[in-house]
């Protein structure tokens, strides 16, 4: 191969993907066409971190009562903004510059309502908007060093994380909270193991002592009189 | 009576089946008979019942019946003719009987009987005295067994089941096989051609090529036939599947021999006394770069040793999945434990990715563990209610024995017996 990949190095991308929506104003000439919201649709960085660096472009495909519901987008901002009145799924399609020929497919459910059994990200830096926004991660192994070399010059864009939804403080909260319910999990677990292993000794103490009435009663004959 | 065709396309011309039409107008009824007229040709044309001719309608089938051939001599004889009882000669006869058949009278009488033209016989050779002294001689063969084999075959035209059936042995000498006769046929015959012409051209060479038999070959060939024949029907499948894993080995014989030559070209190829000069150096270069690089962990990359395949994905997509049937004893427990019971982690970072894996794994094993534990303690609670019983029951058989006589016991005790 004309490029070389960097053995044994995984890098990580994070990205962040969802809607924003706003109920359209009441002189928007939209409303004439029924439309309730005006929404966008985007796969960004989180904080605002740059991912131009890495994706080459974004295909987002909308429901197909849109004209050209395919929207293919390759410069940044990664969004498509649009005006409607319903909610649907859209499969977006990211392309980076390494395997080109292997998008990462992302699925997200168009809101224009605050659901009520999924939590809303309640984002200071966006008061009037209703957020639905997921965090995730593109993983590369092996890239290639061009590849390489951009993400290390980029990457304080991206690392360390500060914002007011998805940073550091967030993760490591996250992290501990795990770390607790495993350890909390192992305890149960070992105290099954115990209870388990004594029930068991019981169990066979019983089972003998049945075993050991049985021989008697097979010699005496039982209570009725019967052989 | 007009059928289905005129159930399908009424004519117009006609009204019901069996209806008298009231009074017809005269150009149907014209059309009509027309039309009857080339139905009877028809059938009589193709021989089919009137049923099948209004199946059909109008249309002409596609191929026609024709007459079958001739195959019995269609003799049609206006008068009747006059046979003698006549006898007749045949060339094929030697023995000068007189035969006598039926003959048409007008039929000449000279012409040889029809058939004798049948009797073919075969060139079996015939040796002189001479030839025979001069290398037709063997051991094991006097001339009178030779001469009488040779007799067998022109009588039995080389039939040699029926020769061998009867060839006598003549007992001073060794008992001859089937194959042994064929071989001493085929023996005698290339001799005597041989001797008589010494100098073949191609064709007659060719001819002389296949007066060859075999007699082990022969017999072997027999035996293997007959032990074919008297196979079981388990044998045969046994060396059906015996002979189907043979190609399996084999092929992977091959496979194997191949793979084999592939490594070794491979390693033959990187052996390049230019890659070698350059092997250790590089080798020790890239240790010493290693060791002398500070290691510094950058956030979002992971350095591993591990074999990785390249390619990309999403981090959420390689999270494990619960079985549906776990998943709501799975989501109760993680609420238990204080977490929101999603599928994924809020924050999908490697760490926290790392640990929600951990958790669910733990998790799912606990709740196997509960199950064990809940077996285990209604197992021994049914055990347990068991032996209560029997003892309580125990007690009871005891107490009841105390209270008979020790001579009811007794009898008892030697029924039992």
């Amino acid at each position: 191969m004309a490029t070389r990949r960097k053995k044994g190095i995984q890098a990580a991308l994070p990205i962040v993907y969802g809607n924003e929506t706003s109920k359209l104003p009441d002189d928007a000439p939209e409303l004439q066409l029924g439309h309730t919201h005006q929404w966008t649709v985007y796969v960004r960085g989180p904080n605002g971190a740059d991912i131009a660096h890495y994706v080459r472009k974004v295909v987002f495909r909308l429901h197909e009562s849109f004209t050209n519901a395919v929207r293919t987008i390759e410069a940044p901002p990664f969004e498509v903004t649009e005006t409607g009145w319903g909610e649907f799924e859209i499969v977006i399609a990211v392309h980076l510059h390494d395997f080109p020929e292997r998008p990462i497919k992302l699925t997200h459910m168009l809101r224009l309502f605050p659901p009520e059994d999924q939590a809303v990200i309640d984002d200071p830096s966006r008061p009037d908007l209703l957020v639905m926004e997921r965090y995730d991660e593109i993983v590369l192994n092996e890239p290639t060093e061009a590849f390489y070399d951009q993400f290390l010059q980029n990457i304080s864009k991206t690392y360390p994380m500060t914002g007011p939804v998805w940073n550091r403080g967030a993760e490591v909260t996250e992290a501990e909270m795990l770390d607790r319910a495993n350890i909390e999990v192992l305890r149960q677990m070992e105290e099954l193991r115990r209870r388990i292993m004594e029930k068991d000794q019981g169990l066979a103490r019983v089972k003998a002592e049945l075993a050991a009435g049985a021989a008697m009663q097979g010699v005496l004959g039982d209570s009725a009189g019967r052989l | 009576m007009n059928g289905v065709h005129d159930m399908l396309a009424p004519d117009p011309n006609s009204a019901g089946s069996d209806a008298q039409p009231p009074a017809p107008p005269p150009s149907s009824e014209s059309s009509n008979g027309k039309r009857r007229k080339a139905e009877r040709d028809l059938q009589q044309e193709l021989g089919v019942s009137s049923e099948v001719l209004h199946l059909m309608g109008d249309i002409p089938p596609p191929i026609l019946v024709t007459s079958r051939p001739a195959l019995k001599p269609q003799i049609r004889h206006s008068r009747a003719m006059k046979w003698e009882w006549r006898p007749f000669t045949s060339s094929a006869r030697t023995d000068g009987l007189a035969l006598r058949h039926w003959a048409n009278a007008s039929e000449n009488d000279d012409a040889d009987y029809r058939f004798s033209s049948f009797n073919k016989q075969v060139d079996v050779v015939q040796y002189t005295d001479d030839e025979y002294e001069r290398g037709l001689g063997r051991p094991d063969w006097t001339r009178e067994e030779t001469d009488q084999l040779m007799a067998l075959c022109r009588q039995f035209d080389l039939r040699f089941p029926v020769i061998y059936d009867r060839w006598e042995n003549v007992p001073s000498q060794p008992v001859k096989d089937i194959e042994d006769l064929k071989e001493r046929y085929v023996e005698v015959s290339r001799n005597v051609l041989s001797m008589r012409n010494p100098l073949p051209d191609p064709s007659q060479k060719a001819a002389l090529a296949s007066l060859q038999f075999d007699k082990f070959k022969e017999r072997e060939r027999k035996r293997h036939l007959d032990l074919l024949f008297s196979r079981t029907q388990e044998e045969v499948d046994e060396e059906a599947r015996l002979h189907a894993e043979l190609l399996q080995h084999e092929e992977r014989h091959a496979k194997l021999a191949k793979d084999r030559q592939e490594v070794i070209s491979r390693f033959y190829k990187g052996l390049d006394p230019q890659e070698f000069a350059n092997y250790n150096t590089k080798r020790r270069m890239i240790r010493e770069a290693s060791m002398n690089q500070a290691p510094t962990i950058i956030e979002g990359v992971t350095v591993t040793t591990e074999k990785l395949t390249p390619g990309l994905f999403l981090r959420s997509s390689k999270l494990s999945s619960v079985k549906p049937a776990m998943q709501a004893k799975y989501l109760a427990v993680i609420q238990e434990l204080g977490i929101r019971p999603t599928d994924r982690p809020r924050m999908g970072t490697g760490a926290v990715s790392q640990r929600f894996e951990e958790l669910k794994a733990n998790v799912l094993q606990l709740l196997e563990l509960r199950k064990m534990a809940d077996k285990i303690e209604t197992d021994l609670r049914v055990h347990s209610h068991k032996r209560d019983l029997m003892v309580a029951g125990g007690v009871a058989a005891d107490a009841k024995r105390a209270a008979e006589s020790p001579a009811v016991e007794r009898d008892r005790k030697r029924v039992r017996r």
